[in-house]
């Protein structure tokens, strides 16, 4: 690790340094160091607080609590699916450097790399974490820095658990010292629906039906199974049930494994769904289904903040709820998340409660997870470090700075005649517009997309890129650095 | 930040941290709450006696390519210059890399860090992984302490983009070795007598495009020989013959068609001798001339150097420096290990097995891990009768083999059971060191 900790050290000593030379006028009493309650809803668009014509929000308790809070309502996140964006969030990195990134897949965070939880550790804060597994598992290294980490491939968080093991924290934990939590929860992700025990396990027939589909299925793969869609397979029907009955899930998760699954089902998408006659009716079911998992959810989130209730008191507690990334149900032909970096799977909720130390309200302007770990920081008096990527995000409340473009990335297998291969996207967007570029390492070219979020929210209408030069100083850096990265790409595919 | 500011800060912490400690008595005050524990700083990144490293990566040169003895490929030829540097320096007699292709093998060289520490993991097909900025290098903790940094790369996946650069103020990549000695002639005659310097000089055995035929092999390999006494006779012009000291190395061996492996479809996908044995020579100060039987990786030179420089450095390192081993030249050494990545032709998930390795110099114990089903099989070689490791033996009950290969087995099974990356707090008292810092 580079010896970068030694500016805070500076930083942290030079403030006190100018408290002496004042001599007779000491520093005010610094406000005690607060609780840090951080909250991460897996899967969560951005757009499940608002209503929709008649419909209500399909999530009022996690409304409630944003209207009720500091709402950055122009956040986005780095990537679009939880691995890279979780790491995102708890080291203040972006994907290029805290490494955790992949098509679908990501290694593990390592060690060299600091994470929030360490450097609250050492300033004296008390760590936990209940979290839901699987790319924010223990094995995915997130657990660096928490004495206290639940959540592992074997054993998952989830929010109807909080009775036994989080409850069971909040009961003992020393209430001496501040405090770092950290809860994360995959409710809304799919299959949408409750997953344990999945919805309608009861249902002996059901289960039977499904348990002959899946035993079907298995019989057509090749072996060893590939990623290509068994002959007499409706894939409409795969997606489907895949993404929306947890029950149908349970009965693929022995083998073929998810991830072969998920391809298989990806494949699909890619090749048929866009012109598939029965995407409207698969749209609905989905989404539907979705926004059932969304209230389930948001049932878990009121109870969740009413289990940490005791330990939380306002006054001395930071209650920060983040959604990693959202959930494409249709866009663009496109259901799930990861791949893609339209707003659907980007744009996230990221609403602070912190009465006292920052304004509440609507926020306008761009921020994103790694903005999380600095603003955490200078709540709790230490320097940031120079080298992460995120900002604080207390200037940009109270207005002292505006939002800063985000960089996002992702990597897209593509199924071609001319070979698969693995694209690699890049994004930079701020509140008015979007600019995406996608390197296709069998060609070596990249092409670039532009987008007026203000009048084209959906991103259909890409406009020539051109100059960009009108589009803000900020902007036009920003797409400069983007563009340099996909050179870099060009050197790696060597 | 450039090697000057560094330092700079680095004094200006010890001395604001003197200027705080006082202030805090001076004020009286007792402050109600803990004081924020920054993470310690480095304590001293100057050496006090710096001396230059010519690091020359004959990439892909195998072990029983230099050394007749050993040698079951029949292109071995006279090689002088490596036996010349055979009477000079220590020459190691097994050292292995801790993967068998460039990238992830000299990311752990400038790291000494394992490849799922150091961010480059995967098999040649999986696509970049580039070495994130939070891993400090050699190059940067030699820029640190006032070296000129320069790397002189034939290209490919030892490019500028691949984070291997950090660290480097010079970095060049061209594909024509003479052009590329060339530049870092240049480079080492523009800089001062009196500084010291990092070169990193990289070539490769398999040039774009070239094929592995005997004949050309042999013709290959007397022009790497002829390559790396060139860089050794600009070391010792440009700063003295006793300043610097001088590695030859190759970051990975390479599957010849006379090779087990020879069907497999690229050479970076095993742990096998051929992939990972490789020639590692060094000459300077410290370095009795004689061969050093005793097992050791290429993540060790980051600390060897590290000590020997007297750098006290709070970083996380998984190499172990040859210490040692230097005053001992019957040392055993230390279990080492190697990783690979299969992919499955047939499938779009990257990374489809996982290959650990942990070798002796008597015994090899290989794992091949499969992320489809979550299986794994385990073989042991016995080195000294099967080099060419085509006799698989059970592996079983491994403590026969001594503590140090069982922990390090024990490391691999449990990040297998486990799914799990290789960390070093897996094992109490385990392979890796942990270091002060984090």
């Amino acid at each position: 690790m580079r010896p970068r900790q030694a500016i805070p050290i500076v930083l942290a000593f030079l403030g006190a340094a100018s408290c002496a030379e004042d001599g007779s006028a000491p520093a005010p009493p610094k406000a005690p160091r607060p609780n840090i309650v951080l909250i991460c809803l897996d899967t969560v668009r951005a757009d499940a607080i608002d209503a929709h014509g008649d419909e209500p929000a399909a999530m009022p308790a996690l409304a409630r609590f944003c209207s009720s809070a500091t709402h950055f309502i122009d956040a986005s996140a780095p990537a679009s699916w939880t691995a890279p964006c979780v790491a995102s969030l708890l080291t203040g990195l972006s994907p290029e450097h805290h490494g955790v990134h992949g098509e679908a897949q990501a290694p593990a965070l390592v060690q060299s790399v600091m994470t929030l939880a360490e450097r609250l550790k050492a300033a004296g804060y008390t760590t936990a974490a209940f979290t839901g597994g699987g790319w924010v598992s223990a094995e995915m290294g997130l657990n660096q820095g928490f004495d206290t980490y639940y959540g592992t491939t074997s054993e998952a968080f989830t929010l109807e658990d909080r009775g036994s093991h989080l409850a069971d924290w909040v009961r003992t934990c020393d209430r001496s010292k501040p405090y770092f939590l950290f809860i994360h929860t995959y409710e809304a992700h799919d299959p949408y629906g409750r997953k344990r025990p999945p919805e309608g396990y009861d249902d002996k027939a059901a289960v039977e039906r499904v348990r002959t589909y899946a035993e079907n299925f298995r019989s057509q793969l090749a072996t060893p199974p590939t990623d290509e869609m068994p002959a007499g397979v409706d894939g409409a029907e795969l997606l489907t049930r895949w993404r929306s009955e947890p029950l149908f899930r349970e009965a693929f998760l022995a083998r073929p494994g998810v991830a072969t699954m998920d391809r298989i089902v990806f494949r699909y998408m890619n090749a048929t769904f866009a012109t598939d006659p029965r995407r409207p009716e698969i749209e609905a079911r989905l989404r539907a289904r979705y926004r059932h998992g969304l209230g389930l959810l948001d049932t878990g989130f009121a109870k969740l903040l009413e289990t940490l209730a005791p330990i939380a008191p306002p006054a001395s507690t930071v209650v920060i709820v983040d959604t990693d990334h959202g959930e494409s149900l249709g866009e663009h032909a496109f259901v799930g998340h990861g791949r893609w970096l339209t707003d659907v799977l980007t744009r996230v909720i990221l609403a602070v409660r912190a009465p006292d130390r920052v304004p509440k309200g609507v926020i306008r302007g761009s921020a994103t997870h790694a903005d999380v770990v600095p603003t955490v920081l200078e709540w709790c008096g230490i320097a940031a470090p120079a080298d992460i990527d995120g900002v604080s995000l207390l200037a940009l409340a109270t207005g002292a700075r505006p939002g800063r473009p985000v960089v996002a990335e992702e990597n897209r297998r593509e199924f071609g005649a001319t070979g698969d291969a693995t694209l690699r996207l890049v994004a930079v967007r701020d509140e008015r517009q979007k600019f995406i570029a996608t390197y296709d390492p069998r060609t070596g070219l990249a092409s670039e997309q532009l987008f007026d979020l203000v009048v084209d929210g959906a991103e259909e209408h890409p406009l020539p890129v051109g100059d960009l030069t009108p589009r803000g100083v900020a902007f036009v850096e920003a797409v400069a650095r983007v563009r340099a990265r996909v050179e870099s790409f060009k050197s790696e595919g060597r | 930040m450039n090697a000057s500011s560094t330092s700079r800060t680095s004094r200006v912490v010890v001395l604001v941290t003197i200027l705080g400690v006082g202030w805090t008595g001076g004020c009286g005050g007792k402050d109600p709450e803990p004081a924020p524990v920054a993470p310690v700083a480095p304590t001293n990144v100057r050496p006090k006696t710096p001396r230059s490293l010519v690091v020359v990566d004959l990439s892909g040169v195998r072990y029983d390519e230099v050394v007749p003895a050993a040698g079951t490929v029949p292109a071995v030829s006279k090689l002088p210059g490596f036996r010349a540097l055979e009477r000079q320096g220590a020459f190691f007699t097994q050292a292995v890399a801790s993967a068998g292709w460039d990238a992830p093998s000299i990311a752990g060289l400038f790291s000494g860090l394992s490849p799922e520490q150091c961010t480059v993991q995967g098999s040649v097909h999986d696509g970049p992984r580039t070495m994130i900025p939070a891993i400090e290098t050699l190059a940067e903790m030699l820029k640190d302490g006032g070296y000129a940094t320069g790397a002189f790369t034939a290209g490919g996946r030892v490019h500028r983009h691949s984070g291997l650069q950090q660290g480097f103020t010079t970095w060049e990549e061209t594909p024509d070795d003479a052009v590329r000695l060339e530049k870092a002639s240049r480079w080492m005659r523009a800089l001062a007598n009196d500084a010291p310097r990092f070169l990193f000089f990289h070539a490769l055995a398999t040039p774009e495009g070239a094929s592995n035929d005997a004949t050309k092999r042999a013709a290959r390999l007397q022009e790497l020989d002829t390559l790396h006494q060139s860089l050794r006779a600009l070391a010792d012009a440009t700063r003295g013959k006793d300043d610097a000291w001088f590695v030859v190395l190759s970051d990975h061996g390479d599957v010849l068609s006379n090779d087990r492996e020879g069907g497999l479809d690229a050479g970076d996908t095993g742990t096998l001798d051929a992939q990972i044995r490789v020639p590692l020579v060094v000459v300077g100060p410290g370095f009795k001339s004689g061969a050093f039987d005793a097992s050791v990786s290429l993540l060790d030179v980051v600390p060897t150097i590290r000590d020997l420089l007297g750098l006290d450095r709070k970083t996380l390192i998984e190499g172990r420096a040859w210490t040692p081993i230097l005053g001992a030249p019957t040392s055993p050494g230390r279990p080492a290990l190697s990783m690979a990545w299969r992919r499955a032709k047939t499938s779009t998930n990257p990374m489809r097995q996982r290959v650990v390795s942990v070798r002796t110099r008597e015994t090899k114990f290989t794992a091949e891990f499969d992320l489809g089903n979550g299986n794994w099989t385990e073989s042991i070689f016995d080195l000294r009768s099967d080099p060419g490791e085509a006799n698989a033996l059970p592996a079983g009950d491994v403590t026969r083999f001594g503590d140090d290969f069982a922990r390090a087995v024990e490391l691999v099974r449990k990040s297998f059971r486990e799914g799990k990356a290789l960390r070093n707090d897996d094992v109490a008292g385990g392979y890796f060191i942990r270091e002060a810092g984090k």
